[in-house]
This record gives C-alpha cells, sequence and structure tokens, in this order.
C-alpha cells in the first residue's frame, strides 16, 4: 500500500512481520481482548472453588460429628437394676468409652468399688390440662422408687422437676417417667468416679494410719516441745481426714442417688426458654465470630483436601483432550 | 480478486491467510486513522491508536465471528476501546504490538501536516477558541500559530523561539488537551 501517509506503509509493513512471525509458531488462535475480563473470570473461579470446598469441609465435618455424637433421644431405656457404667456423653476417661446405642451394657452390680454418677433428663409432653397430673404422677413415681422430688417448678403449662433417687431405680424410675406423656427428649449421662473414689480411699486410708501412728507418739512424748509437735500433726493429719471424708460422701451421696430433671410441657404451651431474653453480650459475639471465623477456615482446608485431587484429576482429563484437538487441528486435512 | 470480497469474509480468511488481512488493513487503514484524529485532535495519538488498533484486531482475528454485522464494525469497536482507553489514562497502550513483537513507530514529520488535513478544523473553530483559554501560554501560543492561523512548522519554531521539534510537541500536547477538553461537547463529526 501507497499512501500518501508513510505511517500508514510502515505500520503495514509491521504487520505483515508479525503475519510471518506468527506463521512460524503457529496458527492464529483466539487470543482475549481484555486482560481485566480474565483476570476477573480466574478470581471468580478461585471463589467459587473456596466456596465450594467450604461447602464440602462443612458437610464432611458435620458428618463425622454426628458419627461421634451419641443419639439417645426417644430411644427406650431398659429397665433394669443396674448401677454400673452406662453410655452417655460424659464418661469418665480411662474406664472406656460406649456408644449411646448400648444401654445394657452395665458393669456387675457386685463391684462396691464401682462409682458412676447417673443423671437423667427427660423432656414430656403432656395434653392441654395434663399438667397437674403429670406433676402428681412424677411425685408418685419418685416416691414408689424409693426416692423425692429435690427441687420443682410449675407454672400454668409448663413445669420442672428435679427427682432424686437410688442409683439402683434410675432405669427403672426412667421407664415410669416415660408413661406419663409424650417424650420429647431423652438425654441419660453417666460420669464414672471410680478411680477417684479409689483414690480418695486411699489417701484416707493413709491419713488415718498417720493418725494412729501421731497418737502413739502422742502418748510417749515427754517434753512439751515433743507434745506440741505431735499435736499440730495430728491437726493437720484430721483435717486432712475429714475433707478426704468429706469428698467421699459427696461422692457417695451423687453415686447412690441419681438425678432425673424432668420438663413437663402441655401442648401449644410457648418454651420457657424462649421467653428468657437475655441481650447478647459483645464478649460472648466476639467469641463467637473467632470461633465462626477459624470454623469457616477448618472446613475450607477440610473441603480443599477432598477437592483437590478431583481438580488434579479433571485438569488431567482436560489436559489430554485439549492434546489431542490441537493435534487433530493441525493435521493436515486432505 | 481480494478486493471483491467483504470485510467479514477477509477476517474470516485472514486466520490461514495474511494478505486477506492485509487487504483489509488497506481497504481500512486511512479512514481508522482520520477517525481517530478527528476525536484525539493529535496526529501522534491518532497515529498510535491506529496501530494499537490493527495490532488488536490482527492478534484477536481468530476470535472474529461473523454475526451479519458489518466486519468493519468490529474494527470500528476495537478503535472505540482504544480510544476510551487513551482517554481515560491519557496514553496510548501498546500491549498489543508488544505481543506481536511490532515496533511503536514515531509519527514521521512529514506526516504530521497529512494526518492534520484528515481531520476538518472548520466545525471545531469555534469550540477551539474557547477551549483555547484552558490552555498553558507555550501550548496556546504554538496552536494559534499552527491550528488558527495555518502557518507551517518552521515558521512556528522561529516566531516562538524553538525548535521545530519543540514546536511540534507544543501543538501535539495542545490538541491533546484540546482532545480531552472538547470531547464532551459532541463537537468531533460522526463518521
Amino acid at each position: 500500500m501507497k499512501t500518501e501517509i508513510r505511517y500508514l506503509d510502515l505500520l503495514e509493513g509491521d504487520l505483515r512481520r508479525a503475519a510471518v512471525l506468527e506463521g512460524a509458531q503457529g496458527p492464529a488462535v483466539a487470543t482475549p481482548r481484555r486482560k481485566s475480563a480474565n483476570w476477573l473470570g480466574i478470581a471468580a473461579g478461585l471463589v467459587g472453588f473456596l466456596l465450594i470446598a467450604g461447602l464440602v469441609g462443612g458437610l464432611a465435618g458435620k458428618g463425622s460429628e454426628d458419627s461421634l455424637t451419641p443419639r439417645i433421644a426417644g430411644k427406650p431405656v431398659p429397665e433394669g437394676e443396674a448401677t454400673g457404667a452406662g453410655p452417655g456423653p460424659e464418661t469418665h476417661p480411662g474406664v472406656g468409652n460406649q456408644t449411646g446405642e448400648d444401654e445394657q451394657a452395665t458393669p456387675g452390680v457386685g463391684d462396691d468399688l464401682t462409682k458412676i454418677i447417673r443423671k437423667g433428663d427427660l423432656s414430656i409432653t403432656l395434653p392441654r390440662d395434663g399438667l397437674g397430673r403429670a406433676v402428681d404422677s412424677v411425685t408418685s413415681i419418685a416416691g414408689e422408687k424409693g426416692g423425692f422430688v429435690f427441687s420443682s417448678s410449675v407454672g400454668e403449662s409448663a413445669g420442672n422437676l428435679v427427682l432424686r433417687v437410688p442409683a439402683s431405680r434410675f432405669d427403672a424410675t426412667v421407664t415410669a417417667l416415660r408413661g406419663i406423656g409424650t417424650v420429647k427428649n431423652v438425654t441419660i449421662s453417666s460420669q464414672d468416679v471410680t478411680a477417684e473414689f479409689i483414690d480418695l480411699n486411699a489417701r484416707l486410708n493413709i491419713a488415718v494410719g498417720r493418725r494412729q501412728v501421731l497418737q502413739g507418739l502422742y502418748a510417749k512424748a515427754t517434753t512439751i516441745e515433743q507434745t506440741l509437735r505431735v499435736l499440730n500433726a495430728l491437726d493437720d493429719t484430721q483435717l486432712r481426714i475429714e475433707q478426704t471424708q468429706g469428698q467421699l460422701n459427696v461422692i457417695e451421696n451423687q453415686t447412690s442417688q441419681s438425678t432425673i430433671r424432668v420438663e413437663l410441657r402441655e401442648e401449644g404451651a410457648p418454651d420457657p426458654q424462649a421467653q428468657d431474653v437475655r441481650n447478647p453480650s459483645i464478649g460472648g459475639a466476639w467469641d463467637r465470630a473467632i470461633a465462626g471465623f477459624f470454623g469457616v477456615i477448618s472446613a475450607v482446608v477440610i473441603g480443599l483436601g477432598y477437592l483437590v485431587p478431583i481438580a488434579i484429576f479433571a485438569l488431567l482429563i482436560l489436559l489430554v483432550v485439549t492434546m489431542v484437538r490441537r493435534r487433530r487441528a493441525t493435521s493436515p486435512t486432505p | 480478486m481480494t478486493e471483491e470480497r467483504t470485510d467479514a469474509e477477509l477476517l474470516l480468511a485472514s486466520r490461514e491467510d495474511a494478505e486477506a488481512f492485509a487487504a483489509f488493513y488497506r481497504r481500512h487503514a486511512e479512514d481508522i486513522l482520520r477517525y481517530l484524529a478527528r476525536r484525539t485532535l493529535d496526529p501522534e495519538a491518532a497515529a498510535e491508536l491506529t496501530a494499537e488498533s490493527f495490532a488488536e484486531a490482527f492478534a484477536s482475528r481468530a476470535s472474529y465471528r461473523d454475526q451479519g454485522v458489518d466486519g468493519v464494525a468490529w474494527l470500528y469497536g476495537i478503535a472505540r476501546h482504544q480510544l476510551g482507553r487513551f482517554f481515560r489514562t491519557g496514553r496510548v497502550d501498546a500491549t498489543a504490538r508488544r505481543r506481536l513483537g511490532m515496533p511503536e513507530r514515531e509519527l514521521p514529520p512529514e506526516d504530521y501536516e497529512r494526518v492534520e488535513e484528515l481531520v476538518d478544523f472548520e466545525p471545531l473553530r469555534k469550540a477551539l477558541v474557547e477551549a483555547m483559554g484552558t490552555l498553558p501560554e507555550q501550548q496556546r501560543a504554538a496552536l494559534q500559530l499552527r491550528v488558527l492561523e495555518g502557518k507551517p512548522y518552521a515558521t512556528v519554531a522561529r516566531e516562538l523561539d524553538c525548535s521545530e521539534i519543540s514546536a511540534r510537541q507544543r501543538v501535539s500536547r495542545g490538541l491533546r488537551h484540546l482532545g480531552v477538553a472538547l470531547q464532551g461537547t459532541q463537537v468531533v463529526n460522526e463518521r
């Protein structure tokens, strides 16, 4: 092209040289005109990938959590005289964990050293105007099983009672309470304090033995100084004995008497917990925000563990397909 | 034979045949330069924008799809995109030329007047006078001599007591500022 404008001729030459250069490298392929749009697309793809990873990680984490948490709601608690370890979310380490489904696996009754603190929580729905009769029934059941109503709070259509019953009658009491109305939820928890009981007993025995020795020394003391020293040691020992005995008494009380909380609510009655309006605190909100932040991070990391291998496989397949297509595109047509 | 093909046919053929793109270029290069010169009022910028537009068109010709619209509309779309970027950033992008290995050429001195001739300044004179008041003294003086009085660059340089290159730069920068200032007034002619 020869124009009056030399620049355009030079430009044509530059374009021809570019065509020659391109011909040496390969046929023309579509090139994106707008890099900014490509970067936006890449960024959107990454964000989408991370979102999917977070979703996958969250579902995976929830699934594993569900499989580890025992569920006993609505299941019949077998009636029995077991006083040993029962299944539940609170189990003392060292004794071994049992699943929530195994209600019948209890240790032997004759093992006096086994100390289990059992607690129960029942939520029962009653027919309208059935609260009064239900409260009477609960009180009767507690008495029949050798226990008593420790505390109660009863309103117009809902109430809460706390029962203390002998540990040996725990299962029977729960079974009887289930007959009062429609059970919405049953939670049984056990805490094995056997090791602590044994330890306290051992300490008590040691302290008692020490006291006997000190009493013997007190009888043989000949000077005021010796007498005062022995008396001081005796006081310390006695204090330790009383403290240890007190702890043992608490365990004895808690293991011999089980606690059962019963929540009674008539149909249509408002949830008393929902009426208790508490203004959220900033500190609590901050803690939840931090927990949420780390929860999201962990979910994304878990999800990436699932998605990265899949993405690698997909990229390999895409690479193979692209290479096959390019080879077909560049092969000479007959 | 090449001249008989439509713009769309030339663009589609250019994927395999570089000569087809050359024919497309010859057909529209001066029009694109005129289009850009009338909107920038700057010969240097118009020339660079023309080069970048055709470089971009050549680089992305494989993505052209004949959708029933005149093929040259695709080219003008590229030119408008480059023009918009020029007004936003104040400079001409050279990405496509660098990608193709094309040099970034300066407008030869002898082409300045020819490119300016592509711009019909008559409709612009009144608006130019008003916009001139916003320019720095040196640029205003250069434009006064060159555009309003039509004096050659040699005379402009002599009267401004500067070199001819400096005179051209002052005119070019003045026109660039005027182009930006006049962009919103819709004074420039549409193709």
